[in-house]
């Protein structure tokens, strides 16, 4: 069915050569992706969440034929992965890397028209779909100089424009706001909305939990290769059941850290740097009775505290309550 | 901008194929012209390569400069040799080199999330080389003569039909490496330069392959590009006393004919062999 994509028990894993000195290396099994499987309904803003390295883009690049699996399958638009590997690319608009994959010296109006080549467009076609695009996503002024000279948010948008290049039912966004400005990451996130009120089927990867939160109708959280927990964002948050968050900023050791870690009630935390400070997040059972004696431990290992406050449970909290790490640290395959 | 694609929008069979293709080759001579230095650059090197390539040749000549710049046979050898060297050393440059930088920009990753021939691809970078090399041959080739002598025209129609299959098969060695800059990167550049050098030497374009002492003519005998060099010069030459060199030229148009139907088949296999590798390792757009 078009916008539907099924994915069973999807595997991937790479040799990696390890490098032993000037001219010894060994090779490393690394295991990106280990079984995963879901589901995605025609017309939903699916989003995979899980911070670098953790397993999101090896996962799209094997849905849009980039990367062979290991093992597994997958049916993407009612094609079956591996053996209708060309109906998935004409199915499928996608936006990865950012913008990297286009080519500067040409201008975007003949980026979008040499796309819709790539894509079979008929020349007319091609004009007539590039000069739409342009227009939804007002890049008329810019149309005709060559994208060397665009800036980054530019380039972005570009790079979006060509994944609507061939209207697919099934549009991937491998976290399409990086390196743009709040307003142009606003704007491209409304187009994606009204893309999806149209009909299209939208998965969007970020490592951005508030982006997450607001685009998405469900949401995976994976994370060294798995999906650690899959529903909409209110299931979500809902799964971490009685559980509190508790957030202090301040200048926090990880031993002040570790020893919060170890009091009674206390199911998760997860150290940060914030904008100069340290934040340390709490997940506990009953977080009235956790206080004092989380003030003792903090005081204890000469923290110093600057704001403790209990928050409301977000998609963040969900992942730091499964694997005791924020969504700000990079995933170490293994 | 909904799910409204026409049947009409959509190119099918043959015609969509020759459209991505034809789009293909347009992107890479846009490209090629708006880098008007390297352009400009590149072609002129090529006329003080071939300046200083036929100088030198003149001078170690047998009776010297003046005695050979008399001969229309020295002209004939040199430039005729020139035309295959100069598609082959493009061929291997180009093609790699593109498929390379691509791979670095990230735009063979968009090409392969494309349903676009891949075959397409590779073809529209030997569409420009063909049109690119063509006309720097051409020019070269005037220049050559103008500075040896007056080039010789015989079995004209043959002579274009051995050429046609020895860039075929040129075509196909520019496949394999760009196979090897997929596995290697930038090292297949460094492969390809070798190579050119060891052409330009077992392969004798240059000179006669008399010139050649006995145990390495033995190594020419086994590369077919050298059967390509001397059918095509030979008969150009119009089989001048001791012309072919290499073997009688019914056997070397045959070698020539095998080549050219089987190196671009064995090259596109090594090709996609290559980009199936680099679909398994995740490395199309490896930088």
């Amino acid at each position: 069915m078009q916008g539907e994509v099924r994915i069973d028990k999807l595997v991937k894993t790479y040799e990696t050569r390890q490098r032993k000195g000037l001219i010894k290396s060994e090779m490393k099994l690394v295991e990106a992706l280990k079984g995963v499987s879901l589901s995605i309904r025609p017309g939903e803003v699916f989003g995979l969440l899980g911070p670098n390295g953790a397993g999101k883009t090896t996962l799209i690049k094997c849905l849009t034929t980039l990367l062979l699996p290991t093992s597994g399958e997958a049916w993407i638009n009612g094609y079956r992965l591996t053996k209708d590997d060309n109906a998935i690319r004409a199915t499928v608009g996608c936006m990865l890397m950012g913008e990297r994959g286009l080519y500067w010296k040409l201008t975007a109006r003949e980026n979008l028209e040499f796309f819709g080549a790539l894509y079979h467009l008929s020349p007319r076609a091609r004009r007539t779909r590039a000069d739409g695009i342009i227009e939804r996503l007002s890049l008329g002024d810019i149309a005709d100089r060559t994208v060397e000279t665009y800036s980054s948010g530019q380039k972005m948008k570009l790079a979006f424009a060509k994944a609507l290049i061939n209207d697919a039912p099934l549009l991937i966004l491998d976290e399409p706001t990086n390196t743009l400005d709040l307003p142009s990451a606003r704007e491209l996130r409304a187009v994606v909305r009204e893309l999806n009120r149209d009909g299209k089927t939208v998965i969007y990867t970020t490592h951005i939990m508030a982006e997450a939160e607001t685009m998405c109708d469900r949401v995976a959280i994976i994370d060294r290769g798995e999906v650690l927990a899959l529903g909409t964002v209110p299931e979500l948050k809902a799964s971490l059941g009685r559980e509190e968050v508790t957030r202090i900023e301040g200048v926090i050791s990880a031993g002040a850290n570790e020893a919060v870690g170890r009091l009674a009630g206390v199911s998760h935390t997860a150290l940060t740097a914030v904008n100069g400070h340290t934040q340390l997040t709490v997940v506990s059972a009953d977080q009235r009775a956790l206080l004092p004696r989380l003030i003792e431990a903090l005081v204890a290992h000469n923290a110093l505290v600057q704001k403790i406050a209990p928050e409301e449970v977000t998609l963040e909290d969900v992942f730091i309550a499964r694997t005791g790490r924020t969504l700000a640290e990079d995933t170490a395959v293994k | 901008m909904t799910a409204n694609t026409t049947q009409t929008e959509i190119l099918r069979g043959p015609a969509a194929w020759l459209s991505a293709l034809a789009a293909m080759a347009w992107k890479e001579l846009t490209i090629m012209v708006r880098y008007p230095v390297e352009f400009i650059a590149s072609f002129g090197q090529v006329f003080v390569i071939v300046t200083v390539l036929t100088l030198a040749g003149l001078m170690f000549s047998k009776g010297g400069a003046d005695n050979a710049g008399a001969s229309s046979q020295t002209a004939g050898l040199v430039v005729y040799g020139f035309i295959i060297f100069i598609f082959l050393s493009d061929t291997l440059w180009t093609i790699g080199y593109n498929v390379r930088r691509e791979q670095k920009q990230g735009t063979l990753e968009q090409l392969y999330l494309s349903p676009a021939s891949k075959f397409a691809s590779l073809l529209s970078r030997v569409a420009v080389t063909l049109v690119w090399t063509g006309l720097l041959s051409v020019c070269s080739a005037v220049l050559m003569s103008v500075l040896i002598g007056t080039l010789p025209f015989h079995n004209v129609a043959l002579g274009a039909a051995i050429l046609a299959l020895a860039l075929s098969g040129t075509f196909g060695v520019g496949f394999a490496f760009a196979a090897l800059t997929l596995r290697v990167r930038e090292a297949g550049q460094t492969a390809a330069n070798f190579f050119q050098f060891v052409f330009m030497l077992l392969c004798a374009p240059f000179f006669p392959f008399s010139g050649l002492p006995d145990w390495l003519r033995v190594v020419s005998r086994l590369i077919p590009l050298s059967y390509s060099v001397d059918a095509f010069r030979s008969t150009m030459m119009g089989y001048p006393n001791g012309y072919p060199e290499l073997a009688p030229i019914g056997v070397e148009i045959g070698i020539v004919a095998a080549f050219g139907v089987l190196m671009p088949l064995l090259g596109y296999w090594l090709y996609k062999r290559e980009e199936d590798r680099a679909r398994r390792k995740g490395s199309i757009s490896d930088y």
